[in-house]
């Protein structure tokens, strides 16, 4: 951690690394998080419509963006690490927003168990990292050339389990679908700019250690058309609105995923700009299509495509939204995923799997975009929908729709333009198999649209493999029951039982100490002896012994109170005799008030019953007989280690001249550590406060 | 019920007497044994016991304010104690002191210890005044 402190030192004679660390991929994503994260801001003022609402989202949307840029823009791994968990626990509050539904806070859960669990891998490799090598901002570790090091392979896994499950692949990918409870907007957010594409950024960033590592790239690779697979196939089996989107949102993902497995398999820098195309071009039209599913749920109050099959959503805004979102979703020539997408067409070893895959993705897009606003073929007529839109939620999705369809055109302008975007390649469409191929996908995709039916969707629940999320959920409840079990176990509700625990661990943990330290099991003797020549001690420790008798031997608990109070005022006398009158009038007044206090919280209990309750009466005899043994050998003993006389030396000089007390307790307790005592008193005041509070409670009926 | 009068006359005189006593070993403690600590827990005591022996009503009259505003007080008190270090010297809880007639020299360390005391009474008088109330309901 003194490296952390260094590194955010303000001190100008200390030269740290950069605060930040800036690549291309981090204008890109700074670029995107920004400019998505205003849009939707704007959409989300007018989605609310409570003001508290609004502010309640707020309260969690703002804190998640700025965590985002810090993911994207810190150079030190504990700050990325602290904004990577802060994404998960404020994932957690976005998605919960709703909590006062079940699934809401299921789904919530289950994001932040699987994204922060995640995120304790990147914690291990920061810690690697940083315990064994030093290496704590992301410019030393590339300096380092982190894959190089013996434990570059474990730190590639680490990080690739850390991006795989923040980004939703395959075997993580089902929370994804149970993070759309989410309200639309931070729906929209999390699936488009934000949070999955966190892992996306940074296994990007770290590609290049990646290129050397093998086995994590295999990894990548198969993880990534997994999810490929699975979520575009499962996207046009889903009723919701928002749950096609976030399997398409998991099927991208998947294909990001893929591309920086063959990315780090080639090296080609080719596939690169590939990549960074598509995340810009999914992150647009995907929020567009969240928001515009807030519109549509809007205006005809549902979200399930078997009912907006047979509604037909009016006005011409609204329409021209749609299409338009189809055409951005499918990669029409012209808009912004054309050219990635063409690109992977052409240069894919799985062609087949692929065009399919980019089928389904395509006719889902489709679905959600056009779906609502004709009526499918059904018997019954079909149910017109139009209603009025305010302004303010109709120009968000239609300026990043609009992004699409224009920042290909930007290039063409000569505009200044940032080098992030300069680097792209927005190609116009050629006359080739590129767009032979979005046609066909296309007109495959009307003609499923037009003979879809809400009877598809039994297909899939009659074929599918166990949900992920069943497994997650029953992994959990068996960890939940676990730990009842174990707790139940434990706390049995026996005081007893637990002071005896409790006791017999000080015993065994200070005799493991005592044994385990040899030289001081020889001067147990001399211990003992030196104690024993001082008759006086002998003299008040057996005073102190029949008052422990008579709380023993005490019937009632205010019996009990009282002969305490007895053997601890004995005990101020043995500190007086010592010669620490400080200690000796601290211990009177400690126990004058322990007795009172107790005295008044006793008062009403019944007397003792006769027969002993809980562990037997052997048993406390010898737990207690041996710790008293254990302990007052350890006090005996430290009688006899090397005497510190510093300490004494400095503060017996210091408290005259500097504090101007002769009391060197109080002079340290007053001045020389005050703020210690300081936060004392704050411990006393609060727990005062605290059990003033418990009174208060108790008192009312 | 009403505090027998026996009990009263004697508890007027104790609170009195055991009053000045923790005053005084607040005051002493830089130099000889005592300190806010402990005076904070010998009037805690006693404010504790007339509680008791004068009738929580008549105690809380006589204390004026609420345990819990004094622990504030307290708190308030020995944070600014710090802060004046900060304001005036170089450094938090840098001690200050100046010379007053009479009583010798006073400092921000004594502040400090008085802050300590009203924070200690008020956690005694907290607990032992909260358990006395709930006795009082019971009667």
């Amino acid at each position: 951690m003194s490296s952390l402190l260094d590194f955010l030192a303000v001190r100008p004679d200390v030269q740290g690394p950069s605060l930040f660390y800036s690549d291309p991929w981090t204008h890109l994503f700074v670029a995107l998080i920004l400019c998505v994260g205003a849009v939707i801001l704007i959409f989300a003022n007018f989605y609310f419509g409570e003001r508290t609402k609004f502010r309640a989202f707020l309260a969690g949307f703002l804190p998640f963006t700025a965590a985002m840029v810090g993911i994207v823009t810190l150079n030190h791994w504990l700050l990325i690490f602290l904004c990577w968990e802060a994404t998960s626990l404020l994932s957690y509050y976005l998605i919960s927003f709703y909590g006062e539904k079940p699934e809401a806070r299921q789904g919530a859960l289950q994001a932040t168990l699987v994204t922060g669990g995640g995120g304790l891998c990147l914690l291990a490799a920061i810690l690697i990292l940083g315990f064994r090598y030093d290496l704590w901002t992301i410019t030393a570790m590339m300096d380092a050339t982190w894959w190089t090091l013996p434990d570059g392979p474990l730190l590639g896994w680490l990080f690739l389990v850390a991006a795989l499950t923040k980004s939703a692949q395959f075997p993580f990918h089902f929370w994804l679908s149970g993070a759309m409870t989410a309200p639309t907007p931070a729906s929209a957010f999390l699936h488009s700019a934000t949070m999955v594409k966190a892992g996306i950024f940074l296994l990007a960033r770290l590609n290049h250690g990646f290129q050397e590592l093998p086995g994590p790239t295999m990894a990548l690779l198969v993880a990534g058309g997994m999810t490929f697979l699975w979520g575009s196939m499962r996207s046009i089996f889903q009723n919701d609105l928002k749950a096609v989107l976030a399997s398409t949102t998991i099927a991208n993902l998947g294909v990001m995923t893929v591309l920086l497995g063959v990315w780090a398999q080639t090296g080609d820098s080719e596939i690169e700009m590939v990549l960074k195309g598509w995340i810009l071009a999914h992150a647009l039209y995907k929020a567009s299509l969240f928001l515009y599913s807030g519109l549509v749920e809007e205006l005809s109050g549902t979200r399930k495509l078997s009912d907006l099959a047979q509604i037909k959503l009016q006005g011409k805004r609204i329409r021209i939204l749609g299409y338009a979102l189809a055409g951005a979703s499918l990669g029409m020539p012209f808009t912004l995923a054309y050219v990635p997408k063409a690109a992977l067409v052409l240069d894919w070893p799985f062609k087949v799997a692929l065009f399919v895959g980019l089928l389904f993705l395509g006719v889902a897009g489709l679905l959600v975009a056009i779906l609502p606003l004709f009526k499918s073929r059904s018997p019954d007529p079909a149910i017109v929908f139009g209603g009025k839109l305010h302004h303010g939620m109709l120009i968000p999705p239609a300026i990043l729709v609009a992004g699409s369809y224009l920042l290909p055109r930007f290039k063409s302008l000569g505009l200044p333009l940032p080098p992030w975007f300069e680097e792209m390649n927005f190609a116009g469409p050629r006359l080739d198999l590129n767009l032979a191929t979005s046609f066909i996908v296309m007109i495959f995709g009307i003609g499923i649209l037009l003979s879809w039916r809400p009877s598809w969707l039994a297909l899939w629940d009659r074929f599918s493999p166990r949900r992920g999320a069943t497994v997650f959920q029953a992994l959990l409840k068996s960890i939940l029951d676990g730990a009842s079990a174990v707790t139940q176990r434990l706390h049995t509700g026996s005081l007893s039982l637990y002071i005896g625990w409790l006791w017999f661990l000080i015993t065994v943990g200070i005799g493991t100490l005592l044994w385990t330290s040899s030289s001081s099991l020889l001067e147990i003797p001399l211990a003992w002896e030196r104690v024993s020549s001082a008759w006086w001690l002998i003299a008040l420790c057996l005073v102190t012994l029949v008052g422990t008798v008579l709380v023993l031997k005490s019937r009632r608990p205010i019996e009990s109170v009282i002969t305490l109070g007895l053997v601890g005022y004995v005990l101020a006398g043995v500190f007086a005799y010592l010669g620490a009158p400080d200690l000796a009038l601290t211990q009177l007044a400690v126990e004058n008030m322990s007795v009172i206090v107790l005295a008044l919280a006793v008062r009403g209990l019944p007397a003792y019953p006769a027969e002993a309750r809980g562990l037997s009466k052997s048993v406390k005899i010898m737990v207690s007989g041996f710790c008293g043994l254990v302990v007052g050998t350890a006090v005996a003993l430290s009688g006899s280690a090397p005497y510190q006389s510093q300490l004494r030396d400095f503060f017996s000089q210091n408290s005259w001249n500097e504090a101007y007390g002769r009391n060197v307790v109080n002079v340290i307790l007053v001045d020389f550590r005050a703020l210690d005592t300081l936060a004392e008193v704050t411990v006393i005041g609060i727990a005062a406060f605290m059990a003033f509070k418990l009174l208060q409670l108790a008192r009312q009926p | 019920m009403k505090p027998s009068i026996i009990i009263v006359f004697v508890m007027r005189i104790l609170l009195l007497v055991f009053m000045l006593i923790s005053f005084q070993i607040l005051w002493r403690g830089h130099n000889l044994p005592g300190g806010g600590f402990i005076g904070g827990l010998i009037a805690g005591s006693i404010l504790a016991l007339a509680g008791w022996g004068l009738g929580l009503k008549q105690a809380r009259k006589i204390l004026f304010v609420s345990p819990i505003t004094l622990i504030f007080a307290g708190l308030g008190t020995a944070l600014a104690s710090g802060i004046l270090g900060i304001v005036f010297g170089s450094s938090i809880f840098e001690g200050l002191w100046f010379s007053a007639p009479i009583v010798g020299k006073l400092g921000t360390p004594l502040l400090f210890d008085i802050g300590v005391y009203l924070v200690v009474i008020g956690f005694c008088l907290a607990f032992s005044w909260g358990l006395l109330e709930e006795m009082e309901d019971s009667l």
